[in-house]
């Protein structure tokens, strides 16, 4: 959430540091995380798109760890995208004063929720991957993701989730399937490409 | 066959075992005739003897005639002051009458000149005359002399031929002689000889002593072979001519014998000649036979074959659905390998994060943002009741032990995973092996297939087998000896020669003695007082002890050997007029003896023997052609003489 959001200055709050704007990116985000494969497909388009060897090796490196398969927490499709209800874990950050939960609200009906996160937890963010180590590939991977997204809402990341011929063709209610034998076939092509290029 | 020869017969069944009739067939066959008749000697003389014509070519050429009609017994010359004047072609005229055949030494001019010409002759006491005309071509007759009675012609004749058999026929009956076969090989291995019979032309040979001293009697050469058979007959031996005709069919017999025996040799030898050469093919069969792979077996080969295809193909299918199983159960395994890790590293990561959110102590509830209370704070830690919720917090020593339990989980399903893939590449291990099983076989399958392909080739060679089999069987098989005949005929006439020989021999010795001891006395009468003793012998060698020294009459001079010839047939006439038996009619023509090779004392002292002889046995007739000499004018007297002086002819 920290890596998602843009920084944020108000004088009636000044614990507050930054803001992750839209439940549905955290979604997008959430999914990213959860399904390495995926996110190593977009890795593998933004090198295409651009070219930088960062994607690629990115790419390879969730590969070699076989993140696809140990990292993997499969979502639900639900409508428009991959759906988790996120309360227990946001809960969880806002019982110890993590993030505060905002948003735009229209007579009774929240328009967009928004989240704020603490000078805590902030701190939280830093030390944590001091105090627990295994937690530092959360950390990087959201960097990744936040990468990947860019500044782009939930409805964007979402439709583009969408856009994975495999994700498009889940059966609504069922549980998105893994493509990691296909990112890993585009992956070996690009892997001799770069290959041929360092050499 | 006549009683009287029972008893010869018998013994030859005797000899045999053979039964009568056998035997009796036998020497039908082979012409083979008894002849135990001892024979009484015939005399003949010449009596008279004319013949005429025209001579040309010569000197005195012209007609001319020759008439000597006062003949009679005792010593007659012929005589000339030089050679070629007439004395032999008088001997020669004299042969061809009484054989019918001019001899080769009848000259061709002197028998062109004689157009007519007679002879006259006595046989005991009955006068017989030859009459010829030999100009173009013979004819005339043989006529008996009937005293006070018409003349009774014998025969007639019209040609050579005619003539001869006319007076063979004659004098063989008169004197009462039978051929003589003697046997004349052919000179070749493979061919059988042949049977030649000896008649009157060689019997008369006795009559004449020519200049050729070759042999002891008669004038037929050495290699006819029939000079003893010549002398038995003289003699009178009995059975002469049925031992001759027996030998002469048991060397026809015992040729034919041999050569049947030298022609199944030969047979034998090419049988088994062939019989080798079929050997050889068959054995050559064989081994090619033996070489090409019996059917069967490549059957069996075959059928073994397939069934161990059929069992590797099983273990193949066997193998690739343990494969299937095995792949399965490892993409099994392996997700379950994958979801402990998985499993594992989300608790870890839980741990972490729990460790982490539980150093924070929760400032609010996160359901309604109220502050949490100091004294809740408080509880918490007297009472491990959540400050929030109220609910046991729990320790960490929970998480251990998950942790603890799924790095087990994680290590048993890595283990299951290992063994299923060490299983999964023995399968593959397996199958691989099935499979290349399976192309050997196969390969092994498709060249023995190949390989009944020489069964037509292997049809062929059982074949050719068989029928060498055959081959070889009718090869050797030897054919049993023809029962030809003269097989068993062959002991038949051996005990008939034996037989027969043993009958003539006893007699014979006896005669061939008392000849040798005449033979000597007149011989020496002849002038050969040196010669102590003479051995005739039944094969005809004359032996003789000369001066105490053993010789014979081949290695004698040649004025001996003509002493020698002449006492030999006077020997033998004296013989069988002693005895009554013998053949030699009386007339001796004696020629040429002053011819180089005999001394003038040599025919002085024939001459005079002859006239003591002649004087001694009364009935023969000799007659001597030669050069005038004192020797023969003072022993013949000069009625007995035709002489030819001062280089005149005769005739």
């Amino acid at each position: 959430m920290r890596a998602g959001s843009v920084p944020y200055a108000d004088a009636a709050m000044p614990d507050i540091m930054a803001i992750f704007k839209g439940e549905a990116r955290l979604l997008a985000f959430d999914f990213w995380i959860r399904n390495p494969d995926y996110l190593a497909a977009e890795l593998l388009d933004l090198f295409q798109q651009t070219g930088d060897d960062a994607y690629l090796s990115a790419a390879k490196s969730i590969f070699e760890n076989q993140e696809p398969d140990l990292r993997r927490v499969p979502m639900i499709r639900y409508f428009f995208g991959a759906y988790d209800r996120l309360d227990d874990a946001l809960s969880l950050l806002r019982s110890r004063d993590l993030i505060r939960i905002t948003g735009l609200k229209s007579k009774s009906k929240v328009q967009q929720t928004d989240f704020l996160l603490t000078a805590k937890g902030a701190d939280l963010c830093v030390s944590c991957v001091t105090t627990a180590p295994v937690l530092k590939w959360y950390a990087d991977r959201a960097e990744l993701v936040a990468k990947v997204a860019g500044d782009r809402g939930g409805a964007a990341l979402k439709q583009q989730q969408y856009e994975r011929a495999a994700y498009a063709e889940t059966k609504l209610g069922g549980v998105i399937p893994p493509i990691g034998d296909e990112v890993l076939r585009r992956l070996e092509q690009f892997g001799d490409s770069l290959g041929t290029r360092n050499g | 066959m006549a009683k009287p020869h029972g008893e010869w017969l018998n013994a030859i069944a005797v000899r045999t075992g053979a039964d009568a009739s056998r035997i009796e067939s036998c020497l039908a066959s082979h012409h083979i005739v008894p002849s135990p008749v001892l024979a009484s000697p015939r005399r003949l003389m010449l009596a008279e003897i004319t013949f005429s014509g025209v001579k040309d070519g010569v000197v005195d050429g012209g007609p001319f005639e020759f008439r000597w009609d006062d003949l009679g017994h005792g010593l007659w010359a012929m005589l000339s002051d030089r050679n070629l004047r007439g004395k032999s072609s008088i001997m020669e005229v004299v042969r061809w009458l009484l054989r019918g055949r001019p001899s080769t030494n009848l000259q061709d001019d002197v028998r062109r000149w004689i157009h007519l010409a007679r002879l006259r002759f006595l046989l005991d006491d009955t006068n017989h005359e030859v009459r010829v005309k030999t100009q173009n071509g013979v004819t005339g007759s043989l006529v008996r002399l009937n005293a006070g009675a018409d003349d009774l012609t014998l025969a007639e004749f019209a040609s050579d031929g005619e003539f001869e058999a006319v007076m063979a026929d004659f004098f063989m009956r008169a004197l009462g002689m039978d051929t003589i076969t003697s046997w004349r090989d052919s000179g070749d291995r493979d061919e059988s000889g042949q049977a030649i019979s000896h008649g009157w032309v060689a019997f008369s040979g006795a009559m004449f002593i020519g200049t050729n001293y070759e042999v002891l009697l008669g004038d037929m050469p050495v290699a006819a072979g029939l000079n003893a058979r010549l002398t038995q007959m003289y003699l009178g031996v009995p059975w002469v001519s049925t031992l001759a005709t027996a030998k002469s069919a048991q060397q026809a017999v015992q040729n034919a014998a041999d050569l049947r025996s030298r022609r199944r040799t030969q047979g034998q030898a090419v049988r088994r000649a062939r019989a080798d050469q079929i050997s050889a093919d068959l054995e050559s069969k064989r081994q090619q036979l033996s070489q090409l792979p019996d059917d069967q077996m490549l059957r069996d080969t075959l059928a073994g074959l397939s069934k161990a295809y059929a069992d590797t193909k099983r273990q193949e299918q066997a193998m690739q659905q343990r494969i299937e199983r095995e792949t399965s159960a490892l993409d099994q395994a392996d997700a379950a390998y994958k979801e402990d890790r998985r499993d594992l590293q989300t608790h870890l990561d839980s741990m972490a994060a729990g460790a982490v959110f539980r150093m924070l102590d929760p400032t609010c509830c996160p359901r309604c943002d109220h502050f949490i209370p100091d004294s809740r704070k408080k509880q918490e830690k007297a009472t491990h009741a959540c400050a929030v919720c109220g609910e046991s917090i729990a320790s960490s020593d929970d998480a251990e032990i998950l942790r603890s339990d799924l790095e087990t989980r994680v290590k048993a399903s890595k283990a299951a995973c290992d063994k299923l893939a060490a299983d999964l590449e023995f399968a593959k291990s397996r199958l691989a092996e099935a499979q290349e099983s399976l192309f050997a076989i196969q390969a092994q399958i498709d060249e023995n297939t190949a390989r009944l392909g020489t069964f037509a080739r292997r049809q062929e060679l059982l074949t050719a087998v068989s029928v060498l089999e055959g081959r070889l069987q009718e090869a050797i098989f030897e054919p049993a000896p023809e029962g030809e005949d003269g097989e068993d005929e062959l002991p038949i006439l051996n005990a008939i020669v034996g037989e027969t020989e043993d009958r003539a021999k006893a007699l014979r010795e006896d005669l061939l003695k008392d000849v040798s001891v005449r033979l000597v006395q007149y011989a020496q009468r002849f002038g050969m007082h040196n010669l102590s003793q003479a051995s005739l012998k039944g094969n005809a060698n004359l032996s003789l002890v000369k001066g105490g020294v053993a010789t014979s009459y081949s290695k004698v001079t040649e004025g001996e050997k003509l002493r020698l010839k002449v006492a030999t047939v006077l020997a033998m006439i004296e013989v069988a007029e002693k005895r009554g038996v013998g053949r030699h009619p009386g007339l001796l023509m004696i020629d040429s003896p002053a011819a180089q090779e005999v001394s003038p004392d040599d025919l002085d002292q024939l001459v005079a023997g002859l006239q003591s002889v002649s004087e001694s046995i009364s009935h023969i007739q000799v007659f001597v052609a030669g050069r005038t000499s004192a020797a023969i004018t003072e022993h013949v007297p000069a009625k007995n003489r035709r002489e030819a002086l001062g280089g005149g002819f005769l005739w």
